[in-house]
């Protein structure tokens, strides 16, 4: 009983603590938002000119409007609040794991691109959404920074679910042809 | 023709004033043909060079002579038997009341709340939209007020409204265009009877729908037939709204933009952004109770 409640209170008491860690600054969480964007905007121009069907054609171009916008938005207020958005482990993760991305569409053509494409867009969305919920709006501390991540979020949800549904799309019209 | 040269006289003479002035007939024909041909082609000339000089633009407002030209052409067009019509409800003091909330509701967006032709549009349209207070309006007869909103007028922005309107609807908007010279604005606030009705206030107040964090707010509208609701994007991307009957549909919105859309048809109408699945709202059109009773 003792010795339960005293791991219980460890890990009460340890959980914040790792999460401390891990907690980025409003800057950090600036430079995140900022490269997120990017590489989803970077494979959706190469969507626009490459991809075959034109359901996926079409969703890289919404994907490159999108998040364009919450871009400018972002951008918008880190100037104005003044904060210097600053590099970090993970901004610079999602920087190289975007590259590698679009290095291996540009291999690819056709119906293959189109997969690969619509594939990584299910899983990057559903990583940044996780980032979003369990990071960055948790360790947003200016209030309108925090609003911002609020505000967009429902709209990477929208990109997942869209996602999703134009994978689902492809694999019905794979699956007929073969 | 008085006075005319028999056969194989002289040459052919004709009286002209009065007798007193002789003219040579075939000459005549032929300078009249001349004088005819110039006019033509200087009319001609004008218009081209109106046409090369204004354009076909529509906010400059005509001269007295093509208005007065214009209303005297839409007074003639009208049969006389119709102009000639009398209002059944010349005695009734409260109609023009009725044809006050009908004006302010589907003619006002041209004509202005008082009729004056105030609108944002009115002076933009050409010909402009008239002052209905305006003397040469208020000199035509009932029954010719009463065929221009039954009929409308060709070549203007005055729409035909016999299929919309009942001869009761149409002689309350003629008493309305009467009281017009000498409305006090007050006058025009809702009518009791108007305030007590729910539809006809919902109607009052315009649908407004935020676009924002990629949801519809507030996700359900209700609005009386004919009142316009609007959506304004808030969100930093473009959004849609695209109903799932098909009875509406906005091209994409861009950022910070707004689409109005104004139902004329009662029901319930679930929609949708396309581009983002899971945004989703409501229109509820409800009819108008006050107008049903008329039809």
């Amino acid at each position: 009983m003792t010795i339960t409640r005293a791991v219980f209170s460890a890990a009460l008491i340890a959980a914040p603590l790792t999460a401390y860690a891990q907690t980025p600054n409003d800057a950090q969480i600036a430079a995140i938002v900022v490269t997120a964007n990017q590489v989803d905007i970077d494979a959706g121009r190469l969507a626009e000119t490459k991809a075959r069907n034109p359901q996926v054609k079409a969703f890289g171009k919404q994907m490159v409007t999108d998040h364009t916008g919450v871009n400018k938005q972002a951008t918008d207020l880190v100037t104005k609040l003044g904060v210097k958005p600053e590099d970090n482990p993970t901004a610079q993760s999602l920087k190289s794991g975007g590259e590698a991305n679009v290095t291996q569409l540009k291999s690819l053509s056709g119906a293959a691109f189109d997969k690969a494409y619509v594939d990584h867009e299910v899983a990057y969305h559903q990583q940044v959404l996780d980032a979003v919920d369990k990071t960055l709006i948790p360790s947003a501390q200016n209030a309108e920074l925090k609003a911002l991540l609020v505000k967009v979020r429902p709209a990477f949800v929208a990109h997942l679910e869209h996602a999703k549904h134009v994978q689902a799309t492809l694999e019905k019209s794979a699956g007929k042809k073969h | 023709m008085p006075g005319r040269c028999k056969k194989g006289g002289h040459p052919r003479l004709s009286p002209f004033r009065g007798g007193d002035l002789y003219v040579d007939v075939p000459r005549f024909r032929s300078r009249l043909l001349v004088w005819l041909s110039l006019i033509v082609v200087a009319a001609a000339a004008g218009s081209w060079w109106m046409l090369r000089r204004h354009g076909l633009v529509s906010d400059q407002p005509p001269g007295r002579l093509e208005t007065a030209i214009a209303r005297r052409l839409v007074v003639l067009s009208i049969p006389s038997s119709q102009r000639q019509q009398k209002s059944p409800l010349a005695g009734d003091a409260r109609a023009w009341r009725d044809g006050a909330d009908h004006f302010q509701e589907h003619c006002a967006t041209c004509h202005g709340n008082d009729g004056r032709g105030g609108s944002a549009i009115a002076k933009k349209m050409f010909p402009p939209v008239p002052d209905l207070a305006d003397p040469g309006i208020q000199a035509m007869s009932d029954g010719a007020l009463f065929a221009i909103i039954s009929n409308g007028v060709r070549w203007t922005g005055m729409p035909a409204f016999r299929q919309e309107h009942n001869a009761d609807e149409t002689w309350k908007l003629v008493a309305f265009v009467r009281r017009v010279p000498g409305l006090d604005p007050r006058e025009l606030m809702p009518s009791p009877a108007h305030q007590a009705d729910p539809g006809a206030s919902a109607g009052a107040a315009p649908g407004a729908v935020a676009m924002d964090g990629t949801a519809f707010t507030p996700a359900e509208v209700t609005v009386a037939v004919g009142t316009t609701v609007t959506w304004t994007n808030k969100d930093p991307f473009p959004h849609n709204v695209t109903s799932g009957r098909g009875h509406f549909h906005s091209q994409d919105v861009p950022a910070g933009g707004r689409w109005a859309f104004t139902p004329r048809a009662a029901g319930r109408f679930d929609y949708v952004c396309t581009l983002h699945p899971g945004m989703h709202g409501t229109l509820v059109v409800q009819p108008k109770p006050s107008k049903r009773s008329n039809e």
